[in-house]
């Protein structure tokens, strides 16, 4: 590993849940965390047992509901999807990213000697 | 909502099923770990290494159980501290808004369950008898006329006979009033009892408030004689003395001991007290009553069994009856059935229907304080989607509209039903009006003639007090109405449909002391009392329905009542000898019946009634009158004394006063509550267009203008509103019908009043913010984001 990974911002873990479980449909813990690590190009340091934190919080906004389920290699395990309301925050959430990314990278595209590596 | 809901029970679920979420915690941690175990050894790690980076990649099992409880916790607390500080930054911020809100929720809350409160004990559970829901009152119905009851009254024989051999009912039992005279502390007045047959006790299943229940075996031959208090009665006659159970009370002169005291809600018969009879002990002041038989007596109420149908039970009955009318040959029809309906149908009557509509009332105003409170929370706080929140804002206020309208107009009515009634002229001038019962005790009075002499003598000296009018002996009240006859035989006029008709039999002062005109003929006159001649004089509904474009005078009439009543001349035709003017005789509500009058000398049967003109308030008088008629004989006994207009009041105006009451709060809230919506709608819209109004007033418009421009914007709302809540209220005003009384349900008063009153409101409503965006500071309003 040629770099350290990246820290993730407060908040943005909760997105990307929601966002794996809008595209994925309903996964395990492990699963969403898997998910998260591939979509990132294991660019993030994600400790996959903080995925929990997230997801009962998660639950209690009533972002999203749990089942107990069975996995694909049979073992009993807890299911989780997006909810409507999920789905409506992720919009939100999704397109303040959005802005924010763009404004940054539109600062930081701005010329100064300062910047130059 | 069910969402919210849900989600509330969530957040506070973890403090109740903490080791069950830990369990689950643990299960879900071990999957998680198996799955990594899984997919490490599948990219051909060890088994010891692949569960050493399953660890690593978790960030071990400890940390992840106890970032999560943090995190559970955390989630719950900051979520509900999130709640409560909103709530009450909210509360602080807006304390006015608050007040309001809270004030319009604890009016509708509050009146509401006023009402219900009223509407359970009223029509859901009136009567705290056993099974009241299975209660039946029995009546005799004329086939003839199917609407009317021939009577709901048997005698003793016929409810044991209905007891003895009915199949469809648990138990039957015979109540009746029995009015009777009490000695206390040497002053003899008249009490109200009620005489039960000796199954009541077990039937009606209330025990006593005090002491112990009347039982059979007081009822048996030579048992003690003894009596059960009501409620209402101890409490004013012995204020509350618990010691009175066991003491004696002087009833029909006769010693009786107080075995106990009926609770508050035991109200049969509105008695005094209670007793027991049976068909072998008879109460002496009744023996003669049942010895003579007299026609009807015993009210039956009965219990009827589980799953029996109204039908069965009414031919059940039906099938006894028809065995006893041998017996009974005068006390049945031709052509009858039984009918038997519910208790509180047979009691409470039209006043259920009042409640009911009360109730459809209420949930009205409910609906509007709760969606004033609505519309003005989404006024309030909803700046994410303020032209959403807004209209719908508008449209709530249009509907609150609408049902208030519905509201002032029924308020309306209702309010113009109860002028009418108590300003209404039942055809005789009911000031200054003093009636009385008189009792006479023993059969001292039986005769004509010494009811004549009684009334000779007493009606001279009431006459002769200064400041009295006049003064008049009759058997009913005035307006109440005298007895009634279900039929009556004129010579030459075969009907074949009962030609009913009130008697009054009356002294000749009687129409100079109501003040009724006589239209045609003559009145009554002494010289027709004293040798009691059998002459009538009708009042104008009479002469038009039995007479039409016919002179009654020197017609003859029989009230064919009178051949069942023993002491009353029997087979008696009255010649008709003179016609008076209309007065109201079955209530104020009801139309005029056909009434007749004749000398009260006709009979010497049962109490009567004196009647007195006084120049100045009757109630001033009642102690004179009490010592002259002393002075003329001391035995019979002046009871209920009373006004006119008392007695109008007690039961003429309690019915539409208590709709007054209540229909009118319910209008008087209603207004104030349309008002708060309205005017949190209006403010709030004008605040949404103050950057609007900024730009216009800085390209020249004029306050004036501005003011237009808001205030159409509330009148279209407010005629938008008045327009469909006037056409709800022409749909739905007929169910009203009933509740009213001497106006149209479509009466134009209320429809114009209420629509006006609402729209003056509404206005101000409007006006107020109107103003408000006049002064708006063009500069102030553009900066404005």
């Amino acid at each position: 590993m040629g770099h350290t990974k990246l820290d993730l911002l407060q908040g943005t873990l909760d997105l990307m849940v929601l966002q794996t479980l809008a595209s994925m449909g309903p996964l395990h813990g492990y699963g969403i965390a898997r998910r998260i690590e591939q979509a990132s190009g294991d660019e993030v340091l994600l400790n996959q047992g903080t995925i929990y934190a997230s997801l009962v919080r998660l639950q209690q906004r009533g972002w999203i509901s749990a089942e107990w389920g069975t996995s694909d290699n049979n073992r009993k395990a807890k299911f989780y999807s997006i909810t409507k309301r999920g789905r409506k925050q992720l919009t939100e959430d999704a397109a303040y990213w959005q802005r924010l990314s763009t404004v940054m990278d539109r600062v930081l595209a701005l010329p100064g000697e300062e910047v130059e590596p | 909502m069910i969402d919210r809901l849900r989600q509330s029970l969530q957040r506070f679920l973890p403090l109740f099923r903490r080791a069950r979420l830990d369990q689950e915690l643990d299960a879900e941690v071990a999957v998680h770990l198996d799955l990594a175990i899984d997919e490490n050894r599948e990219n051909g790690m060890s088994a010891e290494e692949a569960r050493r980076q399953a660890l690593i990649q978790l960030g071990g099992i400890a940390q992840t159980k106890e970032n999560y409880r943090d995190h559970r916790g955390i989630a719950w607390l900051e979520t509900l501290f999130r709640d409560l500080r909103f709530a009450l930054r909210m509360l602080r911020k807006s304390s006015g808004f608050c007040v309001v809100a809270i004030l319009a929720l604890a009016l509708g809350i509050g009146f509401s369950s006023i009402v219900f409160s009223i509407f359970y004990n009223g029509v859901l559970n009136p009567f705290p008898y056993r099974d009241a829901n299975r209660l039946r009152a029995i009546s005799v119905m004329d086939d003839r006329d199917a609407t009317k009851q021939f009577r709901p009254v048997f005698h003793l024989d016929e409810i044991v006979a209905f007891r003895k051999q009915n199949h469809t009912f648990e138990d039957i039992v015979g109540v009746s009033s029995w009015d009777v005279l009490y000695a206390r502390n040497g002053v003899t007045g008249l009490v109200h009892g009620c005489v039960m047959t000796p199954n009541a006790t077990e039937f009606y299943g209330v025990p006593p408030m005090l002491g112990r229940s009347l039982m059979e075996r007081d009822a048996q031959p030579g048992a003690d004689p003894v009596v059960l208090l009501g409620y209402e009665y101890w409490k004013k006659e012995f204020q509350q003395d618990k010691s009175v159970v066991g003491k004696t009370m002087i009833i029909d002169n006769q010693a009786r001991t107080v075995i106990g005291v009926m609770p508050p809600r035991f109200y049969l018969f509105g008695a005094d007290f209670y007793a027991l009879i049976s068909g072998d002990r008879t109460e002496p002041s009744m023996a003669d009553a049942m010895a003579n038989n007299a026609p009807y007596f015993f009210f039956p109420n009965g219990i009827l069994k589980k799953g029996i149908s109204r039908d069965t039970a009414n031919a059940d009955l039906f099938a006894i009856a028809q065995r006893l009318v041998p017996l009974h040959k005068d006390d049945y029809p031709e052509k009858f059935h039984i009918n038997t309906r519910g208790f509180s149908d047979a009691i409470v009557g039209d006043f259920k229907q009042t409640m009911f509509f009360l109730i459809g009332v209420v949930a009205l105003l409910l609906l509007i304080s709760s969606s004033n409170v609505a519309s003005l929370l989404l006024t309030h706080h909803s700046a994410r989607a303020k032209l959403i929140a807004l209209r719908s804002a508008l449209g709530a206020s249009r509907g609150c509209l609408i049902r208030q309208l519905l509201l002032l107009v029924f308020a309306g009515l209702v309010i113009r039903s109860f002028i009418a009634i108590t300003n209404f002229d039942p055809g005789i001038s009911t000031k200054n009006m003093f009636v009385a019962d008189i009792h006479f005790p023993g059969h001292q009075y039986d005769s004509a003639e010494s009811k004549r002499a009684y009334f000779e003598q007493a009606l001279a000296r009431i006459s002769a007090i200064p400041g009295v009018v006049s003064a008049a002996t009759a058997l009913g009240w005035p307006i109440e109405g005298g007895p009634r006859t279900e039929d009556v035989t004129i010579p030459g006029k075969p009907h074949d449909k009962h030609w009913t008709t009130s008697f009054e039999a009356c002294s000749e002062g009687y129409f100079q002391t109501l003040g009724s005109r006589l239209l045609r003929g003559r009145l009554i006159s002494s010289s027709d009392v004293a040798p009691a001649r059998r002459i009538a004089v009708v009042n104008q509904t009479l002469s038009d329905q039995y007479f039409p474009n016919q002179n009654p005078i020197g017609q003859q009439i029989k009230f064919n009542v009178l051949d069942q009543i023993p002491g009353t001349p029997h087979d008696a035709y009255f010649e008709i000898v003179g016609i008076v003017s209309d007065f109201r005789n079955v209530g104020l509500q009801q139309s005029v019946q056909p009434e007749a009058f004749v000398p009260y000398t006709f009979s010497g049967f049962g109490d009567r009634n004196i009647l007195v003109r006084t120049a100045a308030n009757p109630n001033l008088f009642v102690n004179t009158f009490r010592q002259v008629l002393a002075d003329v004989d001391p035995n019979p006994i002046l009871s209920h004394p009373d006004t006119l207009e008392g007695l109008l009041h007690t039961h003429e105006y309690v019915k539409p006063k208590f709709r007054l009451i209540s229909f009118g709060t319910c209008a008087g809230i209603g207004p104030g509550l349309a008002l708060i919506g309205l005017f949190g709608v209006m403010s709030y819209s004008v605040a949404l267009q103050t950057q609007e109004l900024g730009v216009r007033m800085a390209l020249g418009a004029q306050r004036s203008d501005i003011l237009t421009l808001v205030l159409r914007k509330g009148v279209l709302l407010v005629g938008n509103g008045l327009f469909l809540g006037l056409l709800v209220a022409f749909l739905s005003v007929r169910i009203l019908q009933s509740q009213l009384w001497g106006v149209s349900a479509f009466d134009p008063g209320a429809f114009v009043l209420a629509p006006l009153a609402l729209l003056a409101a509404g206005l101000l409503a409007c006006y107020l913010p109107a103003r408000r965006a006049t002064r708006v500071d063009p500069l102030v309003a553009l900066r404005y984001e």
